[in-house]
């Protein structure tokens, strides 16, 4: 014990203190590698408008012309057939129409897309003031539930056509699909960027 | 105490087996040192590992999920071709062939570009486009684009099947390597955290091993410094108490003794206080210097402390002087040790390359029942006086009468101090008468005391008294001087008294004063009185004292012409070599043989005053009384009388008158002369 306590009595506190910042330094190493590999290159995100409504709140959604793009179903208080609402492309783009630039973390590219915002969409659907969450469906059947606090708190959009204004075809995630704009705290993880939509069921 | 010091708080450097030590403590510090740093390294190793295979198995959980949708949509579209024939339409099978399409990109996106599996999806992804899938939608194409679909569909999901397979066994793989590397990160941070833990509680020990040795340092210096200080204290204390010369407890320890002492004492065993005097021990330190006197005070106090028992105690009081205090004494204890003591001290010492001899003498006081320590201290100082008187080297005890006569004398001291400074004490006068011829030859001057209460008082008392406390100087100045004018007076006023003598008498006190031959100078010179007018009476225990200072001076009074006169020859030595040696001119025989010749006819007066004639002295008989003795003294051929018979004392006014009719008595003048002479 003497010649161990010799030693510490030399190098005393300045040893320890140097091996305890160290562990507590490598320690919280690893955790830190594996945050820091999942950080992304952030875009400016950028709304701007390109058209503005037809289709406001309050007036009936028409039935839909040709085929449907998706339904709405639930706690809504529009219908345009039995059991909820049907939109074809052309009534969804009667709302007004911004086009948004993001980064995509699928393809993990910078682009640009038209639609709707989804608050819009549930406005005209004429949501309920009970209802808490979305349920959406996709046409391989993959679901995503957003809350409806997440969805007022704005930046989510039902995209229709890409930055061009060219239709999304199906390999493409068309033909309508939820983007977030940048930052939005839902959009952070990317399994929420649901694609391919087939049904909205407010709940 | 330094010594004690350097043993606790030994040097590490001080000694091989310390630097041994200090070796191996260095070699601990880096083995510690290294261990710490291996496995600090080994922890941000498979930290950064843990890092990496985390993101592999995220990475390939992505790439899993997703092929295996892909899969799933594949199946889906080889499903939808296959339900085709039974009500399936194109679009159903365009929207399987989107999503199919849609994870074909995604799933490419997830691997790396260029990598073989990126390719194989992007060559997928090309044969599912290139294929003419309208052909489906014309009734006389469909058939067999339909089996043509089929098969390339289901080939498609076979190579989608083994990306997947291949990237399960890569996920399952990657998951056990993370979970692995996991663990040896967390067993290294264990051991960095039991490392950490280990020195933590070496340093706690180091710590406190300091604090405790600086605690020890500090309570070791408290101590020396208590116990310095106690040391100090005891020798303060020791030296208050003790006399530095003996080491014997000093005045102040003996009085507190003996105050113990008369605190504790039951009476009927009594506390007895010695007191010791040295005699003869200040011509030690005169003659052999001080240094002798201090060591000759050492061995005395040894040979006393060696006398007494062990409860008594021996302390110096200064001085020659020592004191023994002895608790639950009897008188025959205290006489016992008093004899002892004085046993002791018989033994002559050899100081200073000598032989000295001192005897003491002691006086013993024990308690009374009123006694304070102070009291039986001035008993023991009485009794010992009165051992000194009565001889030297004995004992005396202490008796009231002692003490009533030493109170007596005390009171008479300080009275004839006093009566000496009020002229009280006057000169008598006695004639010494010519035995032949009744003339008077010469007036012996004696000091009387008159006191105004007391009357006169006997010279036998005061004398003594003056002699020891010093006045004797002053006493015999004043009758030297008085002597001497009154003479003179008498020579030149009292007719028939031209050739008249006074003698006076001298003691050993003044004898021994330097200046005495100057005052008898300075008193011949004064009064006008011749010298050879003027005799000065010695006695022959002066010339015991210190023969040769005594001689000395002797020497000097002659040459000045006084003449000396031996005072109450016979009644001591009657050393002839003493007469002779101090070339004396009157001798004075001591009134004792007067009465001793009543019985023997006088031959011994007349024996001396041969002897005196013989030497060449005249002869004077003393105490003279009776008409009888007046007789012997004549027939024995003495040249004087002195005695009651012929004249008492007088004061001076009566002895003038006595002169002037003693001249009608006789024509002749008076004559001293030394027959012959």
């Amino acid at each position: 014990m003497r010649p161990l306590v010799g030693l510490m009595s030399r190098l005393g506190l300045r040893c320890l203190t140097v091996t305890g910042v160290l562990a507590l330094a490598a320690a919280c190493g690893g955790q830190a590698a594996t945050q820091t590999t999942k950080a992304e290159p952030k875009a400016n995100a950028s709304a701007s408008a390109v058209s503005a409504a037809t289709l406001k709140p309050g007036q009936d959604v028409p039935p839909p012309a040709g085929k449907p793009a998706f339904t709405m179903t639930g706690k809504i208080a529009a219908t345009n057939q039995t059991g909820g609402l049907a939109f074809d492309l052309p009534t969804v783009e009667r709302l007004a129409i911004y086009e948004v630039r993001l980064y995509e973390p699928w393809t993990k590219q910078n682009t640009a897309f038209r639609g709707v915002w989804l608050q819009d969409l549930l406005a005209v659907a004429g949501v309920k003031a009970d209802a808490t969450k979305l349920h959406f469906v996709a046409l391989d059947d993959y679901t995503v539930d957003l809350t409806m606090a997440d969805i007022r708190a704005g930046g989510i959009l039902l995209a229709t056509r890409a930055g061009d204004g060219s239709a999304l075809p199906i390999d493409k995630g068309g033909p309508t699909r939820i983007v977030f704009l940048n930052g939005v705290k839902s959009g952070a993880n990317a399994d929420q960027w649901i694609w391919s939509l087939k049904a909205i069921d407010v709940q | 105490m330094r010594g004690r010091k350097a043993g606790q708080f030994p040097d590490l450097l001080a000694t091989p087996a310390r630097r041994w030590q200090r070796a191996l403590q260095a070699l601990l510090v880096i083995v510690m040192v290294s261990a710490t740093a291996g496995v600090l390294a080994i922890v941000v190793q498979s930290s950064v590992l843990l890092g990496r295979m985390t993101t592999d198995v995220s990475v390939a959980q992505q790439r899993t999920t997703n092929l295996h949708n892909l899969q799933r949509e594949t199946l889906r579209l080889l499903q939808q071709l296959t339900e085709f024939e039974q009500g399936g339409t194109v679009d159903a099978v365009a929207i399987r062939r989107g999503l199919v399409g849609r994870f074909l990109d995604v799933v490419q996106l997830l691997f790396p570009a260029s990598s073989p599996q990126a390719n194989e999806l992007h060559k997928i992804h090309v044969a599912l486009d290139s294929f003419d899938w309208a052909k489906l939608g014309e009734p006389a194409t469909a058939l067999s684009a339909r089996t043509g679909a089929m098969t390339l569909v289901s080939r498609i999901e076979v190579r989608i099947k083994n990306l997947y397979d291949e990237q399960e066994k890569f996920f399952y793989a990657a998951t056990l390597d993370s979970l692995a590397a996991k663990r040896k990160s967390q067993d290294a941070i264990a051991v960095l955290v039991s490392l950490a833990v280990v020195m933590a509680v070496c340093w706690l020990i180091v710590l406190r091993r300091r604090t405790r040795s600086r605690l020890a340092r500090a309570y070791s210096a408290l101590v020396t410094e208590v116990s310095e200080r106690r040391t100090l204290q005891h020798q303060l204390t020791h030296q208050a108490f003790h006399d530095a010369l003996t080491d014997l407890p000093n005045r102040a320890l003996f009085m507190r003794r003996l105050q113990d002492s008369l605190a504790a004492t039951d009476r009927a065993t009594a506390t007895a206080v010695l007191l010791i005097d040295l005699d003869g021990f200040k011509s030690v330190n005169d003659t052999l210097g001080h240094g002798a006197g201090d060591e000759l005070l050492q061995r005395v106090a040894g040979r006393l402390r060696d006398c007494v028992r062990d409860d008594d105690t021996v302390a110096r009081l200064g001085g020659d002087e020592f004191a023994v205090v002895m608790p639950a004494a009897l008188p025959r204890d205290a006489t016992a040790v008093s004899r002892r003591l004085i046993d002791a001290l018989e033994a002559p010492f050899g100081v200073a390359g000598q032989e000295i001899s001192v005897s003491a003498s002691i006086g013993i006081a024990h308690l009374d029942d009123q006694s304070t320590a102070e009291e039986l201290l001035s008993d023991a100082d009485i009794a010992m006086y009165a051992a000194k008187k009565a001889g030297k080297a004995r004992y005396a005890v202490f008796e009231r009468e002692l003490r009533d006569q030493a109170l007596h004398r005390a009171r008479l001291e300080q009275r004839l101090a006093r009566a000496v400074e009020l002229g009280e004490i006057e000169v008598f006068y006695q004639p010494i008468v010519d035995v032949g011829t009744d003339r008077i030859l010469a007036m012996e001057a004696l000091a009387r005391w008159h006191h105004p209460d007391d009357g006169l008082i006997s010279p036998a008392v005061f004398i003594p008294i003056a002699e020891e406390t010093g006045l004797i100087g002053d006493i015999g100045r004043t009758v030297l001087r008085q002597a001497c004018r009154t003479a003179q007076r008498w020579r030149t006023s009292v007719p028939g008294c031209e050739q008249l003598s006074v003698t006076v008498n001298v003691s050993a006190r003044q004898l021994l004063a330097d200046a005495f031959s100057q005052e008898v100078h300075d008193a011949l010179r004064d009064s006008g009185l011749p010298p050879a007018n003027l005799t000065l009476e010695i006695t022959e225990s002066m010339l015991l004292e210190d023969s040769g200072a005594v001689a000395a001076q002797l020497d000097r009074i002659k040459r000045i012409g006084v003449r000396l006169a031996m005072d109450d020859f016979g009644a001591g030595y009657s050393s002839v070599t003493s007469l002779l040696r101090l070339n004396v001119d009157l001798l004075k025989i001591d009134k004792t043989f007067l009465e001793v010749d009543g019985r023997s006819g006088g031959t011994l007066i007349r024996a001396i005053t041969d002897l005196g004639h013989t030497l060449r002295m005249s002869v004077v008989a003393e105490g003279v009384e009776t008409p009888e003795q007046l007789d012997h003294v004549r027939a024995a051929g003495c040249d004087a009388a002195q005695g009651f018979l012929l004249s008492a004392p007088m004061p001076e006014i009566v002895a003038h008158r006595y002169l002037q009719g003693a001249r009608d008595a006789s024509d002749r003048p008076p004559s001293l002369d030394p027959i012959g002479a």
